[in-house]
């Protein structure tokens, strides 16, 4: 059934090839990966040999009216996405019209309400997470300065829906549109709630069907300041458990807010966040990140480097207090540090504890409510002090360097109990350099070292120091080659002291690009915006092939 | 069965889109400006001049070189051809503070919008950033590229001269 | 006048969100067939530790409803139920693995979904539902409870001569196709487990799947009438299955050590239940001490 609806919404795809008065355009990606068994690195061979996943989206629009419509296949799913990704299907697909500040949308659609701390359906490729509403969104802007946004729908999880249904509203007012005044200050408010509903029988317990959550916002700006901050409340939101110590009825608080100055040669940010027990799920029983409605993203710089993002923070919904601060500034071209062309600095610093005594707890038998602020003394989950100096060096050469220092509570991000493998500390130099062989011919150095220890006594056997190096090789526009090899020389387990190398080439022209890879991946995390997935170890080809048209 | 209607569903609308128009203009969808107000992005008026849009993130290296690259030139783009370039941000709620402190010290010209839940980059097809988009004088799409290697923005430049021309 | 038309449709009526006062429901009423029987499959692992939660959401479920519920817990997976090498002795050096274990968990696709996971009477397959979280256990338990049974089952345990007798009275006029599974579980073996931050060297490991004697159809027929009884008697070696443990783990599992055995037969369990051959959903269950306390 669900099929035909979708073939329905391909019919004006077709009319469109006769009228030639609309537009289709669309991408596509396919990204094919063979798995070798290699024992020395833990790597398991895919029965299947390769696995696969292919995405092929399409939009018509005319108008004021769009639709649009994504085929996924997964044949199987490659070894970092979810295995319920099996099959093909059309999971996504919707109709929308806009007009006179009135755009409604049926079908599928991704929103985000705020900084997404009560609400966030969106997609992220990379970690195999798409939680796509499915439904009807309302966005209605009756004048300048003001809008409103309501949606019902339930969430994608897979190729299926997660049990709950969502309904939503979200308001945003602009003080000096509305008002009409002009002023060198800027005030912009908002407001949203959602609720979710979902079914429960349970013998012994309450459980509430409809859990609700608020959140409130508000920015203002000032010239080079700018300042923004966001409240959510959640409502007591228990599991479907028959075991008392499991049964949580405290409600859930987020805030984060952050305060930014920047004019010209220079800019500063300094961030704040504390959530407690803040995990909103579109099925209160499921757990993982398929399940996830709201955004707490993590309070740390996502870094591009491959030893920087070794040992990545994970956001604790349920529980932690950040911090992060950066300043960017550029020492002008002339002065004696700038140098010819300038020099650009990028400070930043991040620290995230644990709330003091944990999550809040509440229970007939059991009521924590951790401190408002809580910094001394607490258990460390993450902290990052780090320097990255830019610098174009001459007409040919351009440098990046990075000095980082990170501490990483392994035991407690990925769960290990404590004492398994403690706290580590790592030292982290990055040497990027980019020299023009000639015109348009260009070769990249990285280089890359990673000094580690544990902060305490640990029973495992510590990871240890790696090395990094990587030279790729490009002529504009359309070809790149790379080899890059990762050695981990300092594995206290004298087996694991290996050299992870890859080599890799592609092709790039226009909006399309072919890629090829040969070698070895470790067996790592890898996160974006604070959302983890574990990418399993693997020896094998890849291939890529996608397109833009 | 319903494999297969699927995968002729799949090539036939391949194959439509071989006969689709070549005309492609800006979607109608919503992006940030810097201070907090909304602005479609079908409103970008460049006053018959070419227009480029460039995708990008504070944590896309890339991206940054890119750009960076451009500004060393754009002033001597703009008088010779009037382009303008309007960097649209995929930066979600992470790291969408760093993108104003960021900007500013690095001294960019260009007209710079947020799209934290990639509406517009969903809107316009782009998977992954650095992706670039250059607009003719009636704001019809003629050329795009992904990725970027040192010395691409020759490559742009010399399409942004033939459209002047 | 449209558009504020447009506005007002647009505010959905949302519920009232439900605060809780209190935890406890008075007002829950619901009907469960007394005689039927369920089976918690829990599947888990000693280095798992989120495992034994899952365990203690079990044994929950098991104090409301008593002897309706049945738990059987399943280690399987290399990373988390293989012994850790010498190097970490005395901790983690016990294989609770066994092949049936091993097999269900590889048909069934239970730890590529991550651990602990579990099933309630092996229901759900057909749709890709079987595999559920410890959370959802407590909902599919209350809806297995109110199903109609079609068998009754009684076990005689004689260790003395080693045989354990089934017989099954089947309930209602039923036509399909049965088997008949009987497992050993052994309980109170005290081990290495982690839990959560934790690692615990005094755990109180309980109905550990040992062995699976006879895994067959019911009858040779697939037309059952209600009165009908279906007697099984089966003989059995403590020492040889204990022993074939042993060679499994040491020849056959992954990074296995050949350390099954010291099995303790008054602390063991019968298990036996009726599935549906072709949706593999569990029918009735019964359970009995091995040897009388």
């Amino acid at each position: 059934m669900r099929k035909i609806i979708a073939l329905l919404f391909v019919l004006p795809l077709l009319g469109a090839a006769q009228n030639n008065s609309g537009e289709i355009h669309g991408d596509f990606d396919l990204s094919l990966q063979t798995y070798k068994e290699d024992k020395s690195i833990g790597a398991k061979a895919a029965d299947e040999v390769l696995l696969n996943n292919a995405y092929f989206n399409l939009l018509y629009t005319k108008g004021n009216f769009t639709v649009g419509i994504r085929y996924e296949s997964y044949l199987n799913a490659k070894a970092d996405y979810d295995p319920e990704f099996r099959g093909n299907g059309i999971p996504y697909r919707f109709a929308s019209y806009n007009k006179d500040g009135l755009a409604i949308t049926a079908g599928s659609f991704y929103e985000q309400f705020g900084s997404g701390l009560i609400f966030r359906s969106y997609e992220e490729k990379n970690l195999g997470l798409d939680n796509s509403m499915d439904g009807i969104r309302l966005k209605y802007s009756p004048t300048n300065g003001m809008y409103f946004k309501t949606f019902i729908g339930k969430s994608r999880t897979h190729f299926t829906y997660a049990d709950g249904i969502f309904r939503g509203i979200d308001g945003e007012l602009n003080i000096n549109d509305l008002f009409g005044f002009e002023s060198k200050t800027k005030a912009i408010i908002g407001g949203s709630f959602v609720s979710r509903y979902q079914k429960r029988e349970n013998i012994i317990f309450k459980i509430p069907q409809n859990v609700s959550t608020y959140a409130s916002r508000l920015n203002i700006i000032h010239g080079g300041w700018n300042y923004f901050g966001e409240f959510a409340y959640k409502i007591n939101d228990p599991a479907n458990s028959l075991s008392e110590s499991n049964m949580n009825y405290a409600s859930g608080s987020a805030f984060i807010n952050s305060i930014i100055f920047s004019k010209r040669g220079f800019g500063v940010s300094a961030e704040m966040h504390r959530t407690d027990n803040m995990t909103f799920k579109s099925d209160r029983d499921k757990d993982g990140k398929a399940f996830l409605i709201n955004y707490i993203p993590t309070l740390s710089k996502p870094h591009a480097y491959s030893l920087l993002a070794l040992y990545p923070c994970a956001t604790q919904a349920d529980g932690e207090f950040g911090v992060q601060f950066d300043i960017f500034y550029k020492i002008q071209k002339g002065t004696l540090l700038g140098g010819k062309y300038g020099t650009k600095l990028d400070i930043n610093y991040s620290r995230i504890n644990v709330l003091n005594g944990g999550t809040s707890f509440l229970n007939d038998h059991k009521e924590h409510i951790p401190m408002l602020i809580s910094i001394k003394d607490e258990t460390l989950y993450f902290n990052d002090v780090n320097l990255e100096i830019n610098k174009k060096i001459s007409k040919k050469l351009n440098a990046t360097f990075v000095i980082a220092n990170q501490t990483y509570n392994k035991d407690f991000l990925e769960g290990h109990p404590k004492g398994d493998y403690g706290i580590l500390n790592s030292t982290i130099l990055v040497a990027d350099i980019t020299y023009k062989v000639k015109t348009k011919h260009a070769v990249r150095i990285e280089l890359q070292k990673l000094n580690s220890k544990q902060l305490e006594h640990a029973d495992e056997l510590a990871e240890g120091d790696w090395s990094m190096c990587l030279v790729e090789y490009t002529i504009s526009p359309n070809w790149f080659f790379a080899v890059q090899d990762m050695y981990n020389w300092g594995n206290e387990d004298v087996e694991k002291q290996l050299h992870y190398i890859n080599i890799n080439a592609g092709f790039i022209k226009g909006a399309n690009r072919f890629s090829i890879g040969y070698g070895k991946k470790r067996e790592g995390i890898f996160c974006v915006g604070g959302i983890c997935k574990l990418v399993p170890s693997s020896n094998g080809f890849s291939l890529n092939i996608s397109s833009s048209f | 069965m319903q494999k297969q209607i699927l995968t002729l569903l799949v090539v036939l609308l391949a194959t439509i889109f071989s006969f689709s128009q070549d005309v492609r203009k800006l979607p109608n969808i919503e992006v940030k400006t810097l201070k907090g107000d909304a602005f479609n992005i079908s409103e970008l008026d460049n006053g018959g001049k070419p227009i480029v849009i460039s995708f990008w993130a504070t944590w896309c290296k890339p991206c940054k070189k890119e750009l960076n690259n451009i500004s060393e030139v754009y002033e001597d783009w703009q008088e010779e051809t009037g382009v303008k370039l309007v960097a649209v941000s995929i930066d979600d709620t992470r790291s969408m503070s760093k993108v104003a402190p960021y900007i500013n010290a690095s001294d960019w010209e260009y007209e710079v919008y947020l799209d934290p839940n990639a509406d517009l980059k969903r809107a316009m097809g782009v998977s992954t950033v650095p992706h670039t988009f250059l607009l003719n004088g009636k704001k019809e799409i003629v050329w795009q590229h992904r990725g970027y290697f040192e010395g691409d923005e020759k490559e742009l430049y010399e399409k942004i001269i033939e459209l002047v021309k | 006048m449209k558009n504020y038309i447009a506005l007002l449709s647009m505010i959905l009526a949302f519920t009232s969100c439900d605060i809780e006062e209190g935890m406890y429901n008075e007002n829950y009423d619901s009907y469960i067939n007394p005689d039927k029987k369920v089976l918690i499959e829990d599947y888990t692992g000693h280095t798992c530790p989120n495992c034994p939660a899952a365990a203690r959401e079990l044994k929950a479920i098991h104090d409301i409803y008593g002897d309706q519920i049945i738990g059987m817990a399943v280690h399987v997976s290399k990373s988390f139920a293989r012994p850790l090498d010498v190097s970490h002795a005395p901790e983690y050096q016990y294989d609770f693995r066994t092949n049936w274990g091993d097999s269900w968990n590889s048909f069934f696709e239970i730890s590529i979904a991550g651990l602990p996971r579990g099933m309630i009477n092996r229901i759900g397959y057909q749709d890709n539902s079987h595999k559920l979280g410890k959370d959802e256990w407590a909902s599919s338990v209350a809806n297995e409870l109110k199903k109609e049974i079609d068998f009754k089952i009684s076990i005689s345990s004689n260790p003395v001569d080693s045989t354990i007798s089934i017989v099954t009275v089947v309930q209602n006029n039923i036509n399909s196709e049965y088997n008949l599974v009987v497992c050993l579980t052994e309980s109170n073996i005290i081990n290495w487990q982690k839990d959560g931050q934790y690692n615990v060297e005094d755990y109180e490991h309980n109905h550990v799947l040992r062995t699976v004697l006879l895994d067959a159809p019911l009858s040779n027929s697939t037309s059952y009438i209600a009165g009908q009884q279906i007697e099984k008697t089966i003989n059995y070696d403590l020492t040889s299955l204990e022993q074939s443990n042993i060679d499994y783990s040491a020849n056959t599992a992954e990074m296995g050590n050949g350390n099954a055995g010291d099995w303790v037969k008054e602390n063991m369990n019968v298990i036996t239940y009726i599935y549906n051959t072709n949706n593999y959903e569990i029918q009735q269950v019964e359970e009995v001490h091995l040897i009388t306390q």
